[in-house]
Protein backbone atom coordinates (compact mmCIF):
# COMPACT_ATOMS: atom_id res chain seq x y z
CA UNK A 1 0.00 0.00 0.00
CA UNK A 2 1.41 3.30 -0.36
CA UNK A 3 0.47 6.50 1.21
CA UNK A 4 0.73 10.06 0.09
CA UNK A 5 1.13 13.52 0.94
CA UNK A 6 -0.04 16.69 -1.36
CA UNK A 7 2.25 19.76 -0.67
CA UNK A 8 1.03 22.88 0.12
CA UNK A 9 2.24 25.23 -2.82
CA UNK A 10 0.35 28.19 -1.70
CA UNK A 11 3.21 29.77 -0.04
CA UNK A 12 5.20 29.29 -3.18
CA UNK A 13 2.45 30.48 -6.04
CA UNK A 14 4.94 32.80 -8.08
CA UNK A 15 3.04 32.70 -11.60
CA UNK A 16 -0.64 33.42 -13.04
CA UNK A 17 -1.71 31.53 -15.36
CA UNK A 18 -5.20 31.91 -15.34
CA UNK A 19 -7.19 34.76 -16.42
CA UNK A 20 -10.36 35.82 -17.23
CA UNK A 21 -11.69 37.47 -20.09
CA UNK A 22 -11.44 40.61 -18.01
CA UNK A 23 -7.49 40.33 -17.30
CA UNK A 24 -6.16 38.61 -20.34
CA UNK A 25 -3.02 40.85 -20.00
CA UNK A 26 -2.40 39.38 -16.64
CA UNK A 27 -1.14 36.02 -17.60
CA UNK A 28 2.43 35.36 -17.44
CA UNK A 29 2.52 31.21 -18.68
CA UNK A 30 5.42 32.13 -21.33
CA UNK A 31 6.95 35.17 -23.20
CA UNK A 32 4.22 35.70 -25.22
CA UNK A 33 2.04 36.40 -21.95
CA UNK A 34 -0.39 33.32 -23.09
CA UNK A 35 -2.47 31.90 -20.32
CA UNK A 36 -5.42 29.54 -19.90
CA UNK A 37 -9.10 30.38 -19.61
CA UNK A 38 -9.91 30.63 -15.62
CA UNK A 39 -11.36 27.63 -14.35
CA UNK A 40 -14.69 27.00 -12.23
CA UNK A 41 -11.94 25.73 -9.43
CA UNK A 42 -9.17 23.97 -8.57
CA UNK A 43 -8.04 20.86 -10.92
CA UNK A 44 -8.09 17.50 -9.06
CA UNK A 45 -6.88 14.34 -10.81
CA UNK A 46 -6.13 10.79 -9.73
CA UNK A 47 -3.06 9.52 -11.58
CA UNK A 48 -2.03 5.91 -10.56
CA UNK A 49 -3.95 5.98 -7.42
CA UNK A 50 -2.28 9.25 -6.56
CA UNK A 51 -4.25 12.19 -6.07
CA UNK A 52 -3.65 15.67 -7.61
CA UNK A 53 -4.84 18.80 -6.60
CA UNK A 54 -3.80 22.61 -8.10
CA UNK A 55 -4.26 26.21 -6.29
CA UNK A 56 -7.62 27.74 -7.42
CA UNK A 57 -7.24 28.69 -11.29
CA UNK A 58 -9.84 31.47 -10.76
CA UNK A 59 -7.76 34.14 -12.89
CA UNK A 60 -7.29 35.99 -9.56
CA UNK A 61 -3.65 36.19 -9.12
CA UNK A 62 -0.92 33.95 -8.98
CA UNK A 63 -1.93 30.14 -9.37
CA UNK A 64 1.33 28.10 -9.80
CA UNK A 65 4.88 27.70 -9.15
CA UNK A 66 7.64 29.01 -11.78
CA UNK A 67 10.78 27.39 -10.76
CA UNK A 68 13.17 29.57 -9.12
CA UNK A 69 15.19 27.30 -6.88
CA UNK A 70 12.79 27.29 -4.00
CA UNK A 71 12.96 24.63 -1.22
CA UNK A 72 10.30 23.00 -0.15
CA UNK A 73 10.38 21.79 3.32
CA UNK A 74 8.48 17.67 2.96
CA UNK A 75 7.07 15.51 6.15
CA UNK A 76 10.28 13.49 7.10
CA UNK A 77 9.99 9.90 6.07
CA UNK A 78 10.73 7.84 2.94
CA UNK A 79 9.72 8.63 0.10
CA UNK A 80 9.57 7.04 -3.41
CA UNK A 81 7.76 9.43 -6.14
CA UNK A 82 6.47 12.92 -6.80
CA UNK A 83 3.94 12.69 -8.82
CA UNK A 84 2.81 17.02 -10.55
CA UNK A 85 0.94 18.84 -12.43
CA UNK A 86 3.12 21.01 -14.65
CA UNK A 87 3.81 22.13 -18.03
CA UNK A 88 7.08 23.49 -19.38
CA UNK A 89 7.42 26.33 -22.03
CA UNK A 90 8.56 24.05 -24.68
CA UNK A 91 9.74 20.62 -23.53
CA UNK A 92 11.74 20.47 -20.64
CA UNK A 93 14.07 18.45 -18.80
CA UNK A 94 15.58 19.47 -15.17
CA UNK A 95 16.39 18.43 -11.92
CA UNK A 96 14.81 18.27 -8.95
CA UNK A 97 17.37 18.31 -5.96
CA UNK A 98 16.45 15.74 -2.99
CA UNK A 99 17.71 16.85 0.62
CA UNK A 100 17.62 13.82 2.93
CA UNK A 101 17.74 13.56 6.46
CA UNK A 102 21.15 12.21 6.61
CA UNK A 103 22.27 15.15 4.86
CA UNK A 104 22.95 13.65 1.72
CA UNK A 105 22.28 15.12 -1.40
CA UNK A 106 20.42 13.75 -5.00
CA UNK A 107 19.40 14.69 -7.87
CA UNK A 108 16.39 13.22 -9.90
CA UNK A 109 15.13 14.24 -13.46
CA UNK A 110 11.67 16.53 -14.09
CA UNK A 111 10.75 16.25 -18.04
CA UNK A 112 7.95 18.01 -18.80
CA UNK A 113 6.45 19.10 -22.31
CA UNK A 114 5.42 21.60 -23.64
CA UNK A 115 2.38 24.18 -22.46
CA UNK A 116 1.79 25.05 -26.23
CA UNK A 117 -0.44 23.21 -28.43
CA UNK A 118 2.28 20.64 -27.05
CA UNK A 119 3.16 16.38 -27.53
CA UNK A 120 4.20 14.37 -25.23
CA UNK A 121 6.42 11.36 -25.61
CA UNK A 122 6.82 10.90 -22.37
CA UNK A 123 3.77 8.88 -21.63
CA UNK A 124 1.77 12.05 -19.55
CA UNK A 125 -1.17 11.66 -18.92
CA UNK A 126 -3.76 15.05 -19.67
CA UNK A 127 -4.29 17.49 -16.31
CA UNK A 128 -6.06 20.01 -18.69
CA UNK A 129 -6.31 20.67 -22.17
CA UNK A 130 -7.57 23.84 -23.29
CA UNK A 131 -9.87 24.55 -26.25
CA UNK A 132 -8.67 28.42 -26.58
CA UNK A 133 -5.69 29.83 -25.39
CA UNK A 134 -5.79 33.91 -24.19
CA UNK A 135 -3.30 36.25 -25.38
CA UNK A 136 -3.09 39.82 -23.90
CA UNK A 137 -5.41 41.47 -25.78
CA UNK A 138 -7.63 38.29 -27.47
CA UNK A 139 -9.34 34.84 -26.93
CA UNK A 140 -7.32 32.92 -29.60
CA UNK A 141 -9.73 29.85 -30.56
CA UNK A 142 -8.59 26.70 -32.57
CA UNK A 143 -5.08 26.40 -29.65
CA UNK A 144 -5.08 24.65 -27.27
CA UNK A 145 -2.95 24.98 -23.48
CA UNK A 146 -1.66 21.57 -21.69
CA UNK A 147 -0.99 21.01 -18.01
CA UNK A 148 0.80 17.27 -17.94
CA UNK A 149 0.44 15.05 -15.27
CA UNK A 150 3.98 13.98 -14.76
CA UNK A 151 6.15 12.25 -11.65
CA UNK A 152 9.72 12.21 -11.17
CA UNK A 153 11.24 8.95 -8.90
CA UNK A 154 13.43 9.76 -5.74
CA UNK A 155 15.96 7.25 -6.63
CA UNK A 156 17.97 7.18 -3.25
CA UNK A 157 15.97 5.62 -0.40
CA UNK A 158 17.07 7.49 2.53
CA UNK A 159 14.29 9.54 4.27
CA UNK A 160 13.80 12.63 2.78
CA UNK A 161 13.58 16.02 3.97
CA UNK A 162 13.00 18.64 1.47
CA UNK A 163 13.58 19.60 -2.29
CA UNK A 164 14.62 22.23 -3.83
CA UNK A 165 13.06 23.24 -7.47
CA UNK A 166 15.34 23.82 -10.24
CA UNK A 167 16.42 27.73 -11.01
CA UNK A 168 14.51 27.52 -15.19
CA UNK A 169 11.79 30.11 -15.76
CA UNK A 170 10.33 27.46 -18.38
CA UNK A 171 9.07 25.17 -15.85
CA UNK A 172 5.63 25.83 -14.25
CA UNK A 173 4.14 23.72 -11.37
CA UNK A 174 0.53 23.16 -10.52
CA UNK A 175 0.17 20.84 -8.10
CA UNK A 176 2.92 18.33 -6.17
CA UNK A 177 2.03 14.63 -4.60
CA UNK A 178 4.89 12.87 -2.46
CA UNK A 179 4.29 9.11 -2.51
CA UNK A 180 5.96 6.43 -0.44
CA UNK A 181 5.27 2.40 0.76
CA UNK A 182 2.92 1.90 3.85
CA UNK A 183 5.20 1.03 6.72
CA UNK A 184 2.30 -1.30 7.27
CA UNK A 185 3.52 -4.58 6.41
CA UNK A 186 1.70 -7.85 4.88
CA UNK A 187 -1.93 -7.45 3.29
CA UNK A 188 -3.45 -5.36 5.54
CA UNK A 189 -5.76 -2.82 3.74
CA UNK A 190 -4.65 0.84 4.68
CA UNK A 191 -6.38 3.27 2.90
CA UNK A 192 -4.29 6.08 1.28
CA UNK A 193 -4.03 8.77 3.51
CA UNK A 194 -3.75 12.56 3.29
CA UNK A 195 -0.66 14.35 5.16
CA UNK A 196 2.11 12.51 6.90
CA UNK A 197 0.89 9.23 8.31
CA UNK A 198 1.78 8.97 12.06
CA UNK B 1 0.03 14.37 -41.84
CA UNK B 2 -0.22 13.33 -45.87
CA UNK B 3 2.53 10.43 -47.19
CA UNK B 4 1.44 10.01 -50.77
CA UNK B 5 1.87 6.84 -52.46
CA UNK B 6 5.15 8.14 -53.93
CA UNK B 7 7.32 6.81 -51.34
CA UNK B 8 9.69 4.55 -52.91
CA UNK B 9 9.07 5.34 -56.28
CA UNK B 10 11.18 7.62 -58.70
CA UNK B 11 8.13 9.41 -60.22
CA UNK B 12 8.07 13.68 -59.61
CA UNK B 13 4.66 14.31 -58.38
CA UNK B 14 2.70 15.98 -60.75
CA UNK B 15 2.05 19.99 -59.81
CA UNK B 16 0.13 20.60 -56.38
CA UNK B 17 -3.48 21.89 -57.86
CA UNK B 18 -5.58 21.45 -54.96
CA UNK B 19 -7.78 18.81 -57.12
CA UNK B 20 -6.20 16.09 -55.04
CA UNK B 21 -7.37 17.25 -51.48
CA UNK B 22 -5.24 19.14 -49.04
CA UNK B 23 -1.52 20.45 -49.12
CA UNK B 24 0.70 18.21 -47.25
CA UNK B 25 1.42 19.58 -43.59
CA UNK B 26 4.01 18.45 -41.24
CA UNK B 27 4.04 19.46 -37.33
CA UNK B 28 5.38 18.79 -34.09
CA UNK B 29 5.83 21.76 -31.07
CA UNK B 30 9.57 21.69 -31.19
CA UNK B 31 9.67 23.20 -34.93
CA UNK B 32 9.58 25.95 -36.11
CA UNK B 33 8.23 27.67 -39.60
CA UNK B 34 11.27 26.92 -41.57
CA UNK B 35 11.04 23.17 -40.54
CA UNK B 36 7.12 22.37 -41.22
CA UNK B 37 7.29 24.73 -44.60
CA UNK B 38 10.17 22.82 -46.00
CA UNK B 39 9.02 19.67 -44.34
CA UNK B 40 5.60 20.36 -46.90
CA UNK B 41 7.52 20.74 -49.19
CA UNK B 42 10.06 17.02 -48.91
CA UNK B 43 6.23 15.63 -48.41
CA UNK B 44 5.03 17.15 -51.54
CA UNK B 45 7.83 14.88 -53.49
CA UNK B 46 7.64 11.78 -51.65
CA UNK B 47 10.23 12.42 -49.19
CA UNK B 48 9.97 11.72 -45.32
CA UNK B 49 10.70 14.95 -43.68
CA UNK B 50 12.59 13.15 -40.53
CA UNK B 51 14.63 11.37 -43.21
CA UNK B 52 15.52 14.04 -44.56
CA UNK B 53 16.02 17.35 -42.08
CA UNK B 54 16.94 14.82 -39.32
CA UNK B 55 20.51 13.73 -40.79
CA UNK B 56 22.37 16.85 -40.24
CA UNK B 57 22.82 18.37 -36.24
CA UNK B 58 25.21 20.96 -36.06
CA UNK B 59 25.92 24.02 -34.07
CA UNK B 60 26.62 27.22 -36.35
CA UNK B 61 26.05 30.66 -35.20
CA UNK B 62 26.81 34.20 -37.37
CA UNK B 63 27.14 36.58 -34.58
CA UNK B 64 26.79 39.38 -37.15
CA UNK B 65 23.79 38.38 -38.02
CA UNK B 66 20.29 40.60 -37.02
CA UNK B 67 18.20 37.57 -35.40
CA UNK B 68 14.65 38.21 -35.56
CA UNK B 69 13.02 36.28 -37.11
CA UNK B 70 11.33 32.75 -36.36
CA UNK B 71 12.59 31.27 -39.24
CA UNK B 72 16.27 32.89 -38.80
CA UNK B 73 18.64 30.21 -39.09
CA UNK B 74 22.17 31.15 -40.02
CA UNK B 75 23.53 31.07 -44.00
CA UNK B 76 26.52 28.51 -44.43
CA UNK B 77 26.82 27.36 -47.84
CA UNK B 78 25.88 29.01 -51.44
CA UNK B 79 23.25 26.54 -52.40
CA UNK B 80 20.41 28.00 -50.00
CA UNK B 81 19.03 27.17 -46.26
CA UNK B 82 17.50 24.25 -47.77
CA UNK B 83 20.72 23.04 -48.42
CA UNK B 84 22.13 23.75 -45.23
CA UNK B 85 19.63 21.97 -43.26
CA UNK B 86 19.89 19.13 -45.74
CA UNK B 87 23.74 18.33 -46.78
CA UNK B 88 23.03 15.03 -47.32
CA UNK B 89 20.24 15.26 -50.13
CA UNK B 90 19.72 17.22 -53.72
CA UNK B 91 17.91 19.56 -52.37
CA UNK B 92 18.47 23.10 -52.09
CA UNK B 93 16.70 26.67 -52.13
CA UNK B 94 17.42 30.49 -52.70
CA UNK B 95 15.54 33.63 -51.55
CA UNK B 96 14.35 36.34 -54.07
CA UNK B 97 11.79 38.92 -53.78
CA UNK B 98 8.95 40.42 -55.12
CA UNK B 99 5.91 43.13 -54.53
CA UNK B 100 2.94 42.47 -55.91
CA UNK B 101 0.58 39.98 -56.96
CA UNK B 102 1.93 39.30 -60.68
CA UNK B 103 5.14 39.00 -59.01
CA UNK B 104 3.64 36.08 -56.73
CA UNK B 105 1.90 34.21 -59.21
CA UNK B 106 4.86 34.83 -61.84
CA UNK B 107 6.81 32.98 -58.98
CA UNK B 108 4.40 30.58 -58.43
CA UNK B 109 4.32 29.38 -62.70
CA UNK B 110 7.82 29.47 -62.29
CA UNK B 111 8.57 27.30 -58.59
CA UNK B 112 5.32 24.80 -58.53
CA UNK B 113 5.24 26.46 -55.02
CA UNK B 114 7.08 28.96 -52.83
CA UNK B 115 7.79 29.55 -49.56
CA UNK B 116 6.28 33.29 -48.53
CA UNK B 117 7.75 35.29 -45.45
CA UNK B 118 4.89 37.26 -44.17
CA UNK B 119 4.05 39.11 -41.23
CA UNK B 120 1.00 38.19 -39.10
CA UNK B 121 -0.37 40.89 -38.19
CA UNK B 122 -2.30 40.77 -41.77
CA UNK B 123 -2.84 36.85 -41.94
CA UNK B 124 -6.85 36.90 -40.66
CA UNK B 125 -5.86 32.57 -39.60
CA UNK B 126 -3.28 33.62 -37.54
CA UNK B 127 -3.50 34.36 -33.57
CA UNK B 128 -1.37 37.97 -34.21
CA UNK B 129 -4.03 38.83 -36.76
CA UNK B 130 -4.29 42.64 -36.90
CA UNK B 131 -2.57 42.20 -32.97
CA UNK B 132 0.89 41.43 -32.99
CA UNK B 133 3.49 41.82 -35.72
CA UNK B 134 5.64 38.92 -35.89
CA UNK B 135 7.62 37.56 -39.05
CA UNK B 136 6.60 34.11 -40.27
CA UNK B 137 6.52 31.38 -43.17
CA UNK B 138 3.87 29.54 -45.01
CA UNK B 139 3.50 27.71 -48.30
CA UNK B 140 1.84 28.85 -51.31
CA UNK B 141 1.53 25.99 -53.97
CA UNK B 142 -1.07 27.44 -55.82
CA UNK B 143 -2.94 30.93 -57.34
CA UNK B 144 -6.29 31.39 -59.13
CA UNK B 145 -8.54 33.64 -60.42
CA UNK B 146 -11.75 33.98 -58.86
CA UNK B 147 -15.42 35.06 -61.05
CA UNK B 148 -15.17 38.78 -60.07
CA UNK B 149 -11.63 39.00 -61.55
CA UNK B 150 -9.41 39.14 -58.07
CA UNK B 151 -6.91 37.06 -57.46
CA UNK B 152 -6.47 34.52 -54.47
CA UNK B 153 -3.89 32.36 -53.12
CA UNK B 154 -3.56 28.70 -52.04
CA UNK B 155 -1.60 29.15 -48.18
CA UNK B 156 -0.87 25.97 -46.10
CA UNK B 157 0.95 27.29 -43.03
CA UNK B 158 1.05 23.85 -40.12
CA UNK B 159 1.42 25.89 -37.08
CA UNK B 160 -1.01 25.81 -34.77
CA UNK B 161 -3.74 26.68 -35.62
CA UNK B 162 -2.98 24.82 -38.63
CA UNK B 163 -4.65 26.36 -41.66
CA UNK B 164 -4.92 25.83 -45.40
CA UNK B 165 -7.10 27.61 -47.58
CA UNK B 166 -7.17 29.77 -50.48
CA UNK B 167 -6.75 33.48 -49.40
CA UNK B 168 -7.16 36.87 -51.07
CA UNK B 169 -4.38 38.28 -52.70
CA UNK B 170 -5.15 41.43 -50.98
CA UNK B 171 -4.18 39.96 -47.20
CA UNK B 172 -1.09 38.05 -48.58
CA UNK B 173 0.08 40.93 -50.08
CA UNK B 174 -0.12 42.95 -46.81
CA UNK B 175 1.50 40.34 -45.16
CA UNK B 176 4.17 39.50 -47.38
CA UNK B 177 5.08 43.23 -48.21
CA UNK B 178 4.67 44.64 -44.64
CA UNK B 179 7.42 46.74 -42.73
CA UNK B 180 6.87 44.36 -40.03
CA UNK B 181 7.84 47.28 -37.56
CA UNK B 182 8.97 46.67 -33.56
CA UNK B 183 6.54 45.04 -31.72
CA UNK B 184 6.24 45.56 -27.67
CA UNK B 185 4.18 42.16 -27.86
CA UNK B 186 7.00 40.68 -29.90
CA UNK B 187 9.97 41.49 -29.02
CA UNK B 188 11.63 38.60 -30.63
CA UNK B 189 10.13 38.12 -34.22
CA UNK B 190 9.41 41.49 -34.98
CA UNK B 191 11.02 44.56 -36.29
CA UNK B 192 13.01 43.39 -39.91
CA UNK B 193 10.78 44.32 -43.15
CA UNK B 194 9.34 41.32 -44.24
CA UNK B 195 10.14 43.24 -47.74
CA UNK B 196 8.75 40.49 -50.56
CA UNK B 197 11.00 37.96 -50.02
CA UNK B 198 9.87 34.33 -51.25
CA UNK B 199 12.24 31.11 -50.73
CA UNK B 200 12.13 29.38 -53.71
CA UNK B 201 13.38 25.54 -53.47
CA UNK B 202 14.70 22.72 -55.82
CA UNK B 203 14.11 19.05 -54.79
CA UNK B 204 16.01 16.75 -57.12
CA UNK B 205 15.98 14.22 -54.47
CA UNK B 206 14.11 10.93 -55.14
CA UNK B 207 12.37 9.13 -52.34
CA UNK B 208 14.62 6.00 -51.02
CA UNK B 209 14.46 4.39 -47.89
CA UNK B 210 17.64 5.41 -45.52
CA UNK B 211 20.62 2.43 -44.94
CA UNK B 212 22.98 1.93 -42.83
CA UNK B 213 25.75 3.47 -44.97
CA UNK B 214 23.19 6.80 -44.94
CA UNK B 215 22.99 6.83 -41.23
CA UNK B 216 26.97 6.07 -40.90
CA UNK B 217 27.72 9.44 -43.64
CA UNK B 218 25.40 11.39 -41.36
CA UNK B 219 26.91 10.81 -38.36
CA UNK B 220 30.27 10.83 -40.23
CA UNK B 221 29.46 14.18 -41.53
CA UNK B 222 27.43 15.55 -38.30
CA UNK B 223 30.83 14.59 -35.98
CA UNK B 224 33.13 16.15 -38.41
CA UNK B 225 31.81 19.51 -38.38
CA UNK B 226 32.00 19.16 -34.45
CA UNK B 227 35.52 18.39 -34.28
CA UNK B 228 36.68 21.10 -37.40
CA UNK B 229 34.43 23.56 -36.45
CA UNK B 230 35.32 27.14 -35.74
CA UNK B 231 35.18 30.40 -33.63
CA UNK B 232 38.47 32.76 -34.99
CA UNK B 233 37.87 36.26 -35.07
CA UNK B 234 37.88 36.73 -38.70
CA UNK B 235 35.14 33.90 -38.85
CA UNK B 236 31.69 35.02 -39.94
CA UNK B 237 30.13 31.55 -38.62
CA UNK B 238 30.94 30.43 -35.16
CA UNK B 239 30.92 26.39 -35.31
CA UNK B 240 31.21 22.94 -33.96
CA UNK B 241 32.33 22.58 -30.68
CA UNK B 242 34.88 26.12 -30.50
CA UNK B 243 31.91 28.19 -32.06
CA UNK B 244 29.74 26.56 -29.36
CA UNK B 245 32.27 27.29 -26.57
CA UNK B 246 32.55 30.71 -28.06
CA UNK B 247 28.97 31.40 -28.45
CA UNK B 248 28.24 29.98 -24.38
CA UNK B 249 30.88 32.59 -23.69
CA UNK B 250 29.30 35.34 -24.95
CA UNK B 251 26.27 34.92 -23.45
CA UNK B 252 28.14 34.98 -20.19
CA UNK B 253 29.25 38.10 -20.94
CA UNK B 254 26.26 39.47 -22.37
CA UNK B 255 24.57 38.47 -19.18
CA UNK B 256 25.60 42.07 -17.53
CA UNK B 257 23.03 43.30 -20.47
CA UNK B 258 20.09 41.08 -20.09
CA UNK B 259 17.88 42.03 -22.67
CA UNK B 260 21.03 41.67 -25.19
CA UNK B 261 20.52 37.78 -24.62
CA UNK B 262 17.00 37.97 -26.21
CA UNK B 263 18.50 36.71 -29.66
CA UNK B 264 19.63 33.49 -28.44
CA UNK B 265 15.65 32.62 -27.94
CA UNK B 266 15.55 32.88 -31.47
CA UNK B 267 18.27 31.72 -32.91
CA UNK B 268 18.56 28.59 -30.79
CA UNK B 269 14.94 27.99 -32.29
CA UNK B 270 16.74 26.47 -35.64
CA UNK B 271 19.38 25.12 -33.86
CA UNK B 272 16.81 23.05 -31.35
CA UNK B 273 15.09 21.82 -34.14
CA UNK B 274 17.20 20.08 -36.07
CA UNK B 275 18.75 18.76 -32.98
CA UNK B 276 15.00 17.31 -32.52
CA UNK B 277 14.44 16.18 -35.94
CA UNK B 278 18.16 14.23 -35.46
CA UNK B 279 16.84 12.52 -32.35
CA UNK B 280 13.49 11.42 -33.88
CA UNK B 281 15.67 9.97 -36.94
CA UNK B 282 18.18 8.36 -34.72
CA UNK B 283 15.29 6.55 -32.89
CA UNK B 284 13.41 5.36 -35.72
CA UNK B 285 16.56 3.80 -37.60
CA UNK B 286 17.84 2.23 -33.90
CA UNK B 287 14.04 0.80 -33.17
CA UNK B 288 14.03 -0.87 -37.04
CA UNK B 289 17.77 -1.63 -36.70
CA UNK B 290 18.23 -2.39 -32.78
CA UNK B 291 21.37 -0.70 -32.62
CA UNK B 292 21.56 0.32 -29.46
CA UNK B 293 24.15 2.81 -29.98
CA UNK B 294 22.10 4.53 -32.24
CA UNK B 295 19.36 4.36 -29.43
CA UNK B 296 21.86 6.30 -27.54
CA UNK B 297 22.37 9.02 -29.76
CA UNK B 298 18.86 9.29 -29.95
CA UNK B 299 18.25 9.84 -26.03
CA UNK B 300 21.71 12.10 -26.51
CA UNK B 301 19.99 14.42 -29.26
CA UNK B 302 17.15 14.94 -26.66
CA UNK B 303 19.39 15.94 -24.00
CA UNK B 304 20.16 18.88 -26.42
CA UNK B 305 16.70 19.58 -27.34
CA UNK B 306 16.19 20.22 -23.81
CA UNK B 307 19.73 21.84 -22.70
CA UNK B 308 18.44 24.45 -25.67
CA UNK B 309 15.17 24.86 -24.25
CA UNK B 310 16.77 25.82 -20.72
CA UNK B 311 19.02 28.16 -22.84
CA UNK B 312 16.57 29.46 -25.09
CA UNK B 313 13.94 30.11 -21.85
CA UNK B 314 16.54 31.67 -19.19
CA UNK B 315 17.61 34.32 -22.31
CA UNK B 316 13.87 35.27 -22.95
CA UNK B 317 13.03 35.80 -19.37
CA UNK B 318 16.83 37.05 -18.67
CA UNK B 319 15.64 40.56 -17.36
CA UNK B 320 13.07 38.65 -14.45
CA UNK B 321 15.83 36.02 -13.50
CA UNK B 322 17.97 36.96 -10.43
CA UNK B 323 21.16 36.06 -10.43
CA UNK B 324 21.36 35.56 -14.52
CA UNK B 325 24.94 35.43 -14.70
CA UNK B 326 25.40 32.34 -12.44
CA UNK B 327 22.38 30.79 -14.31
CA UNK B 328 23.41 31.53 -17.95
CA UNK B 329 27.08 29.84 -17.19
CA UNK B 330 25.34 26.67 -15.85
CA UNK B 331 22.70 26.63 -18.78
CA UNK B 332 25.48 27.31 -21.43
CA UNK B 333 27.43 24.59 -19.72
CA UNK B 334 24.81 22.28 -19.90
CA UNK B 335 24.04 22.73 -23.09
CA UNK B 336 28.08 22.60 -23.93
CA UNK B 337 27.60 19.15 -22.63
CA UNK B 338 24.77 18.08 -24.23
CA UNK B 339 26.27 19.01 -27.87
CA UNK B 340 29.71 17.09 -26.54
CA UNK B 341 28.11 13.82 -25.22
CA UNK B 342 25.85 13.66 -28.55
CA UNK B 343 29.25 14.08 -30.42
CA UNK B 344 30.79 10.92 -28.44
CA UNK B 345 27.51 8.74 -28.91
CA UNK B 346 28.04 9.85 -32.90
CA UNK B 347 31.71 8.52 -32.45
CA UNK B 348 30.29 5.08 -30.73
CA UNK B 349 28.08 4.45 -33.45
CA UNK B 350 30.39 4.89 -36.15
CA UNK B 351 32.85 2.82 -34.38
CA UNK B 352 30.38 -0.15 -34.13
CA UNK B 353 29.64 0.41 -37.95
CA UNK B 354 33.25 -0.23 -38.09
CA UNK B 355 33.97 2.66 -39.99
CA UNK B 356 36.89 4.25 -39.35
CA UNK B 357 36.81 6.35 -35.99
CA UNK B 358 39.56 9.66 -35.73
Amino acid sequence: MTVHTMLALEPFLNNQAATTPDNLADGRLNVWRNSIPAQPGPLERVVDGVPLRTARLDGNGPDNVLCAGQRIEVPERRWDWLYVIGCGERRVKDVITWHFSDGSVDRDQLALSDLWEGRSDRGEELALRTDVIHYPYHVQERIGITLWCQRVPITSRQPLSAMSLPENPAVHLFAMTLVGQSASAGSEELRPTEGEPQ
Amino acid sequence: MTITGTVGTTARPERWSGAAGTYPQWYEDPLSCLQTTLGSVLLEHGLRPVDVLGRSCEFVFAPGDVMCEEFYRPAQGDRGVAADLCPYHDVESAWTTGSTADDLIALVEEHSRVIVAVDNYYLPFRPAYQDVHAAHLVVVPAWRRTPDGGVEFYVSDAQPPAFQGWLSAEHLVAGWTSGNPSDTQDVFFSSREIGGRVLTTKVRQRPEEPTAAHVARALRGNLDRWDDGAAGPTDRLWSGRSGLRRFVGRLTEQAADPASLRPAYTFGWSMQAQAFLHGRFAQERAFRSGDASLAAVAASADRVVSAWSNVRLLCAHAANVPEISALILRRGEELLHAYEQLAVDWRLALAREGTDVR
